[in-house]
């Protein structure tokens, strides 16, 4: 399938991304074997001047990639199907060959890591000294390698999608064949408990957002984390059957249709302000060390985004789930 | 910051112009192949879409035969098909145009000519036909001409052209004769109890697949064909050939870019004075390169708009003069057709991305450059 305008279109921006950041990360050990603060010499002059050509760098990077993973969302669950048999939606696009939900895990992996560089960058370009310099390189090692591991994903993918071979998507989900754990952690004893647990957590999480702080920084991210793993869980066993109307079509795939109002994309874009906001708190301490910051405005900005994603994150699923008539699914 | 980009970008724009039309032609290309093939896809599901779902044929050693009657009665016990039709159709070599015609039994065109069939209420006798506009064109006859059909070892038939099939319809029946069953069979030479293939439709929509493997099981020597395979098909050939298209336009694309970080890279003096002057206002490095990377987009996107206009007008209004003969194929009897304006949104995005990703990345290294350079140093030339 290398032969399609909109797979070549992906793989030239993805190679072209992998190139430049590969690129930034050659950069980015070479500064941190020769950074010196109290230098003078030139090449200490010329590797303050490449920091501003990594974080340009980084910003192109994230903007091509989080289009990417946009129209490869787009791709995998409106326009492939019609060219790979047997598929209905990504699950089964996915599943054409071994590379697939790989491809998607690590896609979807690199966003977070893009946006810390670009904060980390934020907060050093704030003091005269370039204080996180050269430590936030550090960050550009695994970016490049969850990056080029992408191309390489996103090349076999794409190599190997043979639109002859049938495929099974959904369908295996609502077959006598669904998987024994799957059927026991959609209609056992976990689900309640899941969801029970998810609405405690997103309540204390917003009343430490809502008031001053109260919980520690490492308990606080843990949760973080924990909500938005909740989240995914009850969404794909819970939720999907009340925004699907269907108690037995647990696929989280088809939020990204039409037909469903691709709320998919605004589900995950909350967790993705969860996720990005949590690495945030537990790099705050370590920043305000280094960069001796006494004025947190935009952690404070932060902390009411996190706040809002919350909320919604929370009150879309409910809503889905209240406003439906015709009794449990 | 972006105001200033544009006033910018404003005063240099005749330095810009040539570098704005190669990226808007390098655009244009591969806009075109995407457009040309979204319009096709579109049409062709439109014709397709009264096509029966699926149609049964005789194979024997790997070609199509003539398939007996009789098989009707077999299939007819199977659940869920909603009606059986034996369809007669066959190819005629005109060795005076060394055009291939399609000859169609006026029963035959069931559903698969939604248009010719729903326009034309024409009863047709036998020594009447019905001809394309392809026919009409290669050979100079209309309505009431004669038409003599000759076949190795059939003889010679003359037919009255009763009417010709409207041109809107011409992707589909530029090269068809569509005549009585009767004389079909004749032509064709079929026996009474032979037919060409069977056209199958079903109840629900659901159930084609089964009922296709169904017959396939129960008739290994049958081949079952699906509407479904056959549109896929065509999504296939059209991508496939786009992306011909594409891989072709990649060298016009890394030639540009080349061409682009050059420009990016060599600097004219008035570049240098303004870049002197903003830097002895106080402008600093972050923001000079800020600066360079929003008049790169600005570029980006003035030249990929005017490069999607340029592909709209080419395919849409000027038949797609340069791209045709690629996309569509080639033949004695070419179909002339005219594609509906149709494009995807999520097609523009894919076209900005192969259009602005790589621009941005390759004037990057150039921009910063510009922005690091000492004041001092730009100042004094």
């Amino acid at each position: 399938m290398l032969a399609h305008p909109f797979i070549i279109a992906l793989l030239l921006s993805q190679f072209a991304v992998a190139t430049i950041i590969v690129y930034a990360a050659w950069k980015g050990i070479y500064a941190l074997r020769y950074w010196s603060d109290s230098s003078f010499t030139s090449l200490q002059l010329t590797l303050e001047r490449e920091h501003y050509l990594l974080g340009a760098i980084v910003q192109t990077a994230m903007v091509a990639q989080l289009a990417g993973l946009g129209l490869f969302v787009w791709l995998i669950n409106n326009y492939l199907p019609h060219l790979v048999r047997g598929a209905m939606c990504g699950a089964g696009v996915l599943s054409a060959n071994q590379y697939g939900y790989l491809l998607l895990y690590v896609k979807m992996a690199t966003p977070p890591l893009y946006v810390l560089y670009l904060l980390l960058q934020y907060l050093d370009n704030q003091a005269p000294d370039y204080p996180l310099t050269p430590f936030k390189y550090y960050l550009l090692l695994p970016t490049a390698a969850a990056v080029a591991v992408e191309t390489w994903l996103m090349w076999m993918y794409s190599y190997r999608l043979e639109p002859d071979v049938i495929v099974t998507c959904c369908s295996a989900n609502f077959l006598v064949s669904q998987p024994s754990y799957a059927n026991f952690l959609s209609v056992g004893k976990l689900l309640q408990p899941a969801l029970w647990t998810w609405g405690l957590i997103g309540a204390l999480l917003i009343a430490a957002d809502w008031q001053k702080p109260f919980l520690p920084t490492w308990v606080h991210s843990l949760l973080i984390l924990v909500f938005v793993g909740l989240s995914i869980y009850t969404l794909k066993y819970f939720f999907v059957k009340y925004i699907y109307g269907v108690p037995s079509h647990l696929c989280l795939f088809d939020l990204f249709l039409a037909h469903h109002h691709y709320i998919g994309y605004l589900i995950f874009a909350l967790y993705y302000i969860l996720i990005i906001s949590t690495m945030l708190i537990v790099i705050t301490p370590f920043v305000i060390k280094k960069t001796r910051l006494t004025n947190a405005a935009h952690l404070q900005t932060w902390a009411n985004i996190r706040l809002v994603a919350l909320l919604l994150s929370m009150l879309i699923p409910l809503a889905y789930r209240t406003t439906w008539w015709h009794g449990i699914l | 910051m972006l105001t200033y980009a544009l006033l910018s970008l404003a005063r240099k724009w005749r330095k810009l112009v040539s570098l704005v039309v190669i990226y808007a032609l390098t655009v244009a290309l591969f806009a075109s192949a995407v457009f040309f093939a979204d319009a096709i896809r579109k049409q062709a599901k439109h014709v397709l879409a009264d096509l029966p779902e699926l149609w049964v044929q005789q194979l024997a050693g790997g070609r199509l035969v003539p398939l007996k009657n009789n098989l009707l009665d077999s299939l007819r016990s199977i659940k869920g098909i909603k009606s059986l039709h034996g369809r007669i159709w066959g190819y005629w070599f005109d060795s005076a145009t060394g055009a291939v015609f399609t000859i169609v039994a006026a029963d035959s065109t069931l559903g698969g000519l939604p248009q010719t069939s729903a326009i034309r209420s024409v009863v047709l006798d036998t020594g009447k036909i019905l001809i394309g506009s392809g026919l009409a064109q290669v050979r100079h006859i209309s309505t009431g001409d004669f038409l003599s059909i000759t076949d190795l070892g059939t003889g010679t038939f003359q037919f009255q052209i009763a009417d010709q099939l409207p041109v809107e319809t011409s992707l589909l029946s530029r090269d068809l004769i569509v005549m009585h069953p009767r004389d079909a069979r004749q032509v064709l030479q079929y026996a009474a109890n032979e037919i060409t293939d069977l056209a199958v439709r079903v109840h629900n929509p659901e159930e084609i697949a089964n009922i296709g493997k169904k017959i396939s099981r129960l008739f290994p020597n049958l081949r079952v064909v699906a509407k479904s395979q056959l549109i896929a098909t065509y999504e296939a050939l059209f991508g496939w050939r786009g992306s011909l298209i594409m891989y072709g336009g990649l060298f016009a694309l890394l030639a540009f870019l080349v061409l682009a970080w050059e420009r990016a890279s060599g600097y004219s003096r008035e570049d240098r004075l303004e870049l002197g002057v903003l830097k002895a206002c106080g402008w600093q490095v972050e923001e000079v390169l800020q600066l360079k990377i929003i008049e790169g987009w600005l570029i980006s996107f003035i030249a990929t708009a005017l490069g999607i206009i340029l592909a709209w007008l080419h395919v849409f209004f000027a038949d797609s003069y340069f791209i045709k003969p690629l996309m569509a194929g080639w033949s004695v009897l070419y179909p002339s057709f005219y594609l509906t304006p149709y494009v995807q949104f999520s097609s523009l995005l894919f076209i900005a991305i192969l259009s602005i990703v790589p621009y941005i990345i390759a004037t990057l290294v150039p921009a910063w450059k510009s922005a690091i350079t000492d004041p001092a140093e730009i100042v004094q030339g």
